[in-house]
This record gives structure tokens, sequence and C-alpha cells, in this order.
């Protein structure tokens, strides 16, 4: 596992919950792509209102307007390999919106037994932006 | 061709149209208050009041077609499930006022919009009379 602690770029997608890409769900397409591509993570948010760019209202509170929900996928990576996959997403989604953040992550790991457990388990406190990564000193 | 096969024509246009109509009437409106759902139970209530009381009144309009607009079209266009739900939705927001509002003017003023119809049909029916 590499370490993604340290100065990152989270990247929010916002699309629609009917938007699709070779027939299935776009979010699905872009969440298996990441992994196909061993991106840290990804996550997919389904919101309860919103509009957008054709400034339809969409909201779970009325029938007809709860069949294509705003949802947002969220991945946090470097700033290269965010910028190395925007080509393909491009090329995946028609309508939507997208926006980098930089974000300084302090804990990225996976449930490990404790003698397993590397420098990069540790959660970094330290409260500084720039504060490298364990491994990366 | 049985009964429920003109049923089922109808209900699958009332149930069209109510879709495209809801959705056109709620985007318009910008709404967050189920304006779409009232305004399709309340022009429902009208039809099959209007349409139920002058078609029982003329042989002209046969059994078939009779259930094809009253159980079929106003069974599939009107929606008692969607204005349980979203009358739901509010009170679960704890939205009392409007849904409230919702329940009193969904139930009053289908009923009105009934009578209306019902009016109707009776005035139309004098009126073929009297030619």
């Amino acid at each position: 596992m590499h370490g993604l602690k340290g100065e990152r770029v989270l990247m929010r997608i916002h699309i629609g919950e009917r938007d699709k890409y070779h027939g299935k769900p776009l979010y699905e397409a872009i969440v298996e792509l990441l992994r196909a591509r061993h991106y840290a993570g990804a996550t997919v948010l389904r919101a309860v209102m919103g509009f957008g760019a054709t400034a339809h209202l969409r909201t779970d509170r009325i029938e007809v307007l709860s069949l294509d929900l705003p949802i947002v996928v969220e991945c946090v990576e470097t700033e290269e390999r965010i910028t190395a996959i925007l080509p393909e997403i491009d090329a995946m989604i028609e309508g939507g919106l997208i926006t980098l953040e930089r974000a300084k992550v302090i804990m990225y790991r996976a449930n490990l037994p404790p003698e397993r457990r590397t420098a990069s388990w540790e959660m970094d406190r330290t409260g500084l932006w720039d504060a490298d990564a364990p491994e990366e000193s | 061709m049985p009964l429920f096969a003109w049923v089922a024509i109808g209900s699958a246009a009332g149930g069209v149209i109510r879709f495209l109509l809801g959705t056109l009437i709620q985007q318009r409106t910008g709404s967050t208050f189920p304006v779409g759902t009232l305004a399709i139970n309340v022009s429902g209530s009208f039809v099959l009041g209007f349409v139920a009381r002058y078609a029982l009144a003329t042989p002209a309009l046969g059994p078939e077609v009779r259930a094809l607009l009253t159980a079929g079209l106003c069974g599939g266009y009107t929606t008692f499930s969607t204005f349980s739900y979203e009358g739901a939705a509010l009170i679960e927001d704890g939205d009392y006022q409007r849904a409230a509002w919702y329940v009193g003017l969904s139930v009053v003023l289908s009923l009105a919009a009934t009578f209306v119809g019902i009016g109707l049909a009776r005035e139309v029916l004098n009126l073929r009379r009297r030619l």
C-alpha cells in the first residue's frame, strides 16, 4: 500500500443518478475506473436535494423529482494521479461539475493486525500542512 | 377483449400522463410543495366525476370505454399512494403546516372537483336533451 498521507488533491465529481456510461450508472463506471487503476479510494454520495446546470430541481421528497438525484463521487489522490485521470473522466461525463481542492490526508490505512502495521499506519496529528508523511521523510 | 385489457390500456396512458405532467408542473414551479401531485389528483377527480356521470347516462359509451376511462385512465392518472408518501415525507420532516395544507387541500379540492365534474355532466346531459 502506498502512503497517501500528506498534501493531496480531493476531486469531487457532481453528476446525476441516472447518468449512464455504456449502459451502466456513470458513478459506478467512474469508481470501477479508479479501482482498476489502483487509485487510493473513492466514495459515492447520493444527495437528498439539489440542482445543476439545467436548473432542474431534484429532491427525494417529491416522487417525480426523486428519479435523478444528485450524486457526488469523491476521490483523494496525489495531484499527478488526479491530473492523469481527468482526460478519461472528461470523455465519460456529459453534464456535470468537477472541483479540485487541496486536502491534507492525515490517515489512510487498512485494518491490519498490529504485527503487520508499518510506519504509515500512524495518524499525522501534528496539525501541520507541511508535515511530511513518515515514509517520505 | 376482456375488460381488464381495456383497464390496462387506460392505466398505461394515465400513468404516463401523470408522470410527464407531474414532472412538468413540479419543474416549472420549482416548488418543494407537492403541487404536481395535488394538481393531478384534483384534475383527475374532476375528469372522473364528469366521465362517470356522463358515460353512465349515455348508452353510446359501452362498458369497455367506461372501464378504459374510469378504472384505467383516471386510476392510472390520479394517485393516492403518492399523495400519502409525499404527505408522510412532509410529516417526517416536521413540516406539519405544509403537511396539513397538503392533506387538507388534496381532500377538499378533489372532492369539490368531483362535484364540479358531476355538475358539468348534468348540464351537458340537460343540454343534449333539450336539443
